[in-house]
């Protein structure tokens, strides 16, 4: 019996070994996207019609923040816009001021939409599910179309008042989704069909909307439901990764629990999971994170429901891991999808959210195609 | 709750951080205002004559010029507008290079004769080398919903004239630009809801453009006719008209669309000396259906057709976009179908800096008995302001009225 | 050592009582086999016990210390639930599978113990060859027996198993149940089984409940519970009850009237 013990022991520790290397694994993705999403961005960062190198990039990067934080003062008491003219280069304020925003505006909107789309998933334990399902799009297009249709000839703040209306109703949605849940009991097929209705209901209205609007300001509604990078400013980066800082730790925190729900609720009420509470701050956190982004960058698709998938058949469905990667895989579509957005014959400009969908759907069919077990 | 709780907070949060977001305007002063109180003075001006050709100036040659313009012309002091985005903007020497994004400020700069200053146009400009001859040839940086914004930076242009609203909104023009020290302008320069906003636009580009003498000619001329008319029609009866607009082609016309009182167009058939059946509706855009036009029964149908920029090119088109619209609506009844008063006019040239012809062509329609022709209209804007010659064999009307 | 007493519990999803009056005491290193026919609310008891349903009236008491009044977390760490059927919907290994046992004792981290313990416990089950493939490849038995590892890594005092034997083959049923009854033994702990399999129940239960329109119908040793005239009563089904070395079995002759 004796060698028995030994042959046991040996085992675990090869169990154990293995083990550690499938979270070294899952690390390395993290760590490899991490770097993929800063080669990218640089790359993206040296198209444009000033020729400026890959090297150059980084270097205004790099010696671009000491320079800003060198003269915070005089940023404060001026303008970003006045430091620029009095300490930048050209070159400079191009990288600062064109290029940086909407390279910034994609990662960030990746990253935001990948982890609220992994969070969706495991809220309502169905891998159908986006950031979009639960009617937060339509909500937001509404508000959006609100600002632009009825605010048509609103000149002063008007790019202020589209974001705030299509936050405000994106989260709109979602206290009615909860309000509901709360009443109905928690239940993903109560979210989910409420979130249906609710979509149908807000591209019923955005249609009302867009019936009775202008035709100018009805093509600028369709053409903000497309998504863009191109409203991207500091001002507004800055709110974005305000709303991201606040929501994703949280989000990570709640890992655990939600690796729980993906065993059944009553398994995870068994583990010591407050599963309706979970369900609940998670949903609202994934919200309010998607409403962040989109109300800045307009539906931006595909990415939610895309990047967990592909993680997930990359570092399996641990959410501890797979959240940070998705996230950082979101940043590397919608980047992908911004560089290709602008093709050679400028300036003619695809709408980088029709883009995500076309570089996006066949990598993820690829992936269908020939992944070799069953994934959900 | 406490998750309530802290979403409120973290709301509250978030929108004092959008009120930061507000930062004031940039700051640039007129070359040679060495004490920076936007005032050029003429010792301030001789020392840096004098100091140039010491070898010892901080100005250019070219800076110097502005200068002395600045000096001679503007008293020394910058000009200053508020533009329909309700924004300041300020000129400290006179502005050489423009990006025009619009075909609207496109024929604003034709009128004002500033057309050789274009640098930078958008792709509708592009389409229309008929009008613009010299500014379609241009670069182009983009549409009217996304623009290269580096290849406007490269154009190094002294002013930018975009929208006041919209995807490429001046706010947001001026958010991209302003670090580049490029001035940012949000007109419309066509005729929006406001009838009289497109003239008080038209004169703020002037006096950015030091162009108000063009302006004022053109304003002469439009009031002109707009004076006929009204003396014309006062105390006429004023016929029932009925207008409506397809968003295009003609497989477009789904619906009836028409205009409220509160839209353009309404104004404008009013001004002509027509009675519009939709004077009922509160909305902008109503629709309406067949069957409410047949019994307002209008005496006038006038049909708008989109896309179609200066007239179109043959009879068929507006003919079969007025046959598209009769279909299965049983109209045969109405006084204006029975007396054959149905005239499709092109969308565009109601809706511009020529609208005068669209008054004046609606006028004539409401009262046939109008002694001004408004093809003579048409080809005045065309010869005297756009400086285009009157291209023959477009249909601007159709059918065509007997004069 | 913990003990679990059941007091004059009942339950109602709407209007119908599920459960009216159910009083069970449960002894240490015990155990309990609940049957009854189907809707006679054996699952609805397992789930008031572990607080997944709160009872209208009568309370649970562990330890003499009312669940309801316990912390989540620590109630994790006396009781483990599993449920008759276990959909895993995201893909997992098994490994992940039973660390995810070990919630109620970690934080965000696990630790090296908590890795131990899954090894320990991967070990006791045999499913060490398993350890890294995904769950959702696997068949239902050996999914059975994952879910079981990761409640023991959950390291409970009192084990609540619903139905774990319902979609199994013959063989992965035994071992099944021997794997919860050496677990029983071994570890010393406690377990409530809902069961229909009553040839199953009289093998391995040392004690039984039996069920019946939310009442406890009969409830002693094997033998005293699973007479002919209690499973006619309860089931409405004629049966010989007969005993083979020493071992009960129940054989079905035909359906009757209740008695």
């Amino acid at each position: 019996m004796p060698e028995l013990k030994i042959n046991g022991t040996e085992k675990s520790a090869e169990i154990k070994a293995e083990y550690k290397k499938f979270i070294g694994r899952k690390i390395m993705f993290i760590f490899a996207t991490t770097i993929l999403v800063i080669i990218i961005a640089g790359i993206a960062a040296t198209l444009g019609p000033h020729q400026i190198s890959i090297t150059e990039v980084y270097s205004i990067v790099w010696y671009g923040i000491p320079k800003i934080l060198q003269n915070l003062d005089f940023i404060l008491t001026h303008s970003f816009k006045d430091f620029s003219l009095t300490y930048f280069t050209k070159e400079e304020s191009i990288i600062w001021f064109l290029r940086l925003p909407p390279i910034v505006m994609a990662i960030l909107a990746g990253i935001g939409l990948g982890i609220a789309g992994t969070t969706m998933q495991g809220v309502v334990r169905n891998p159908l599910a986006s950031p979009y399902t639960l009617g937060i799009s339509s909500a937001a297009g509404f508000g959006a179309a609100l600002a632009i249709i009825l605010g048509a000839g609103l000149a002063t703040g008007q790019n202020i008042i589209i974001a705030v209306n299509a936050f405000f109703f994106a989260l709109c949605s979602s206290f009615i989704i909860y309000g509901i849940s709360r009443y109905k009991g928690v239940s993903p097929e109560t979210m989910i069909l409420a979130g249906i209705a609710l979509m149908y209901l807000f591209s019923a209205m955005t249609g009302v909307l867009q019936y009775f609007g202008e035709e100018k300001a009805v093509a600028e509604v369709v053409y903000w439901m497309f998504g863009s990078l191109a409203r991207a400013s500091w001002d507004k980066l800055f709110v974005m990764f305000i709303v991201l800082i606040i929501c994703i730790p949280l989000i990570m925190l709640k890992s655990w629990d939600l690796n729980a729900l993906s065993a059944g609720d009553e398994r995870a009420k068994s583990l010591g999971v407050n599963v309706d509470r979970t369900r609940v701050v998670c949903f609202m956190l994934a919200s309010l994170v998607t409403a962040g982004v989109i109300c800045f960058t307009g539906t931006i698709g595909f990415i939610g429901l895309v990047a967990p998938h592909m993680c997930r058949m990359i570092i399996g469905g641990d959410n501890r891991y797979l959240i940070p990667a998705s996230g950082l895989f979101g940043a590397i579509v919608l980047l992908s999808a911004s560089i290709l957005a602008r093709p050679p014959i400028a300036p003619s400009f695809i709408p980088v959210g029709l883009v995500t969908a076309f570089l996006g759907v066949p990598m993820f069919l690829y992936l269908i195609l020939r992944r070799r077990k069953e994934f959900w | 709750m406490r998750n309530v709780l802290s979403y409120i907070l973290v709301m509250g949060l978030i929108g004092s951080t959008m009120l930061l977001t507000v930062m004031p305007a940039i700051a640039i002063g007129i070359p040679g205002d060495d004490d920076g109180n936007d005032n050029l003075t003429e010792k301030e001006l001789a020392s840096n004559i004098l100091n140039y050709m010491l070898g010892e100036g901080d100005l250019s040659l070219y800076e110097l010029r502005d200068a002395a313009h600045v000096y001679a012309h503007w008293n020394g002091m910058p000009r200053t507008i508020v533009d329909t985005a309700e924004r300041t903007v300020t000129i400290y020497k006179p502005v050489k290079t423009i990006v025009a994004l619009s075909s609207d400020s496109a024929r604003a700069l034709r009128i004002l004769g500033d057309e050789d200053k274009v640098v930078g146009i958008s792709e509708t400009i592009k389409k229309h080398p008929y009008y613009f001859p010299e500014m379609s040839h241009r670069k182009s940086v983009g549409t009217w919903k996304e623009v290269d914004w580096e290849e406007i930076v490269a154009l190094e242009p002294d002013l930018l004239i975009t929208y006041a609203t919209g995807s490429i909104n001046a706010d947001l023009a001026a958010d991209k630009l302003d670090p580049f020290g490029i001035t940012v302008v949000g007109l419309y320069l066509y005729v929006t809801d406001e009838y009289e906003q497109i003239f008080d636009e038209h004169e703020k580009l002037a006096i950015l453009l030091e162009k108000e003498e063009a302006a004022d000619k053109y304003l002469k001329w439009h009031d002109g006719y707009e004076t006929r008319v009204h003396d014309f029609i006062a105390g006429k009866e004023k016929p029932k008209v009925f207008m409506t607009y397809t968003g295009g082609s003609i497989g477009k016309i789904m619906e009836i669309a028409s205009y409220g009182p509160d839209a353009i167009d309404y104004t404008l058939c009013d001004k002509a000396g027509g009675s519009p059946i939709t004077e009922v509706f509160s909305t902008k855009y109503p629709k309406v259906s067949a069957e409410w036009v047949l019994r307002e029964n209008p005496d006038i149908i006038i049909l708008k057709g989109g896309g179609v920029f200066g007239g179109w090119d043959n009879e068929t088109e507006p003919a079969n976009l007025i046959a598209q619209t009769l279909v299965g609506k049983n109209w045969g009844d109405i006084n204006a179908i029975e007396n054959n008063k149905i005239y499709a006019v092109p969308w565009s040239i109601t809706n511009g800096l020529e609208h005068i012809y669209g008054e004046v062509l609606l006028a004539k329609i409401c009262h046939p008995e109008l002694d001004i022709d408004p093809t003579e209209v048409y080809k005045e804007f065309l010869e005297d302001f756009l400086r285009v010659e009157y291209p023959e064999g477009k249909v601007l009307v159709y059918p065509s009225l007997a004069s | 050592m913990v003990k679990l007493e059941v007091k004059n519990v009942k339950f109602r999803y709407t209007s119908v009582p599920i459960l009216r009056d159910v009083c069970i005491e449960l002894a240490e290193s015990e155990m309990l086999g609940v049957v009854g026919p189907n809707g006679s609310g054996k699952s609805t008891l397992l789930r008031c016990i572990d607080r997944i349903l709160t009872p209208q009236e009568g309370c649970i008491l562990l330890d003499g210390q009312d669940i309801k009044e316990m912390h989540l977390m620590d109630l994790a760490k006396k009781m483990a639930y599993i449920p008759q059927s276990t959909t895993q919907v995201f893909p997992a290994s098994v490994f992940d599978t039973v660390l995810m046992g070990r919630r109620p004792h970690i934080g965000w981290r696990s630790s090296e113990e908590d890795i131990e313990k899954v090894l320990e416990t991967l070990k006791l089950l045999n499913l060490e060859d398993l350890a890294m493939s995904d769950i959702k490849s696997l068949s239902g038995g050996q999914q059975q027996k994952i879910f079981i590892a990761c409640a023991l890594a959950q390291e409970p005092k009192i084990l609540l198993l619903d139905e774990p034997t319902s979609s199994l083959d013959i063989r992965h049923q035994l071992e099944v149940l021997d794997i919860i009854k050496n677990s029983v033994v071994e570890k010393g702990i406690s377990a409530i089984i809902a069961i229909h399999d009553l040839n199953l129940a009289a093998r391995y239960t040392d004690r039984i409940i039996m069920m019946n329109g939310g009442h406890i119908y009969a409830a002693g040793v094997p033998s005293s519970v699973l007479t002919p005239e209690n499973i006619n009563h309860a089931y409405g089904v004629e049966v010989d009850v007969i005993n083979h070395n020493g071992k009960l079995y129940v054989l079905p002759i035909r359906p009757v009237a209740k008695m």
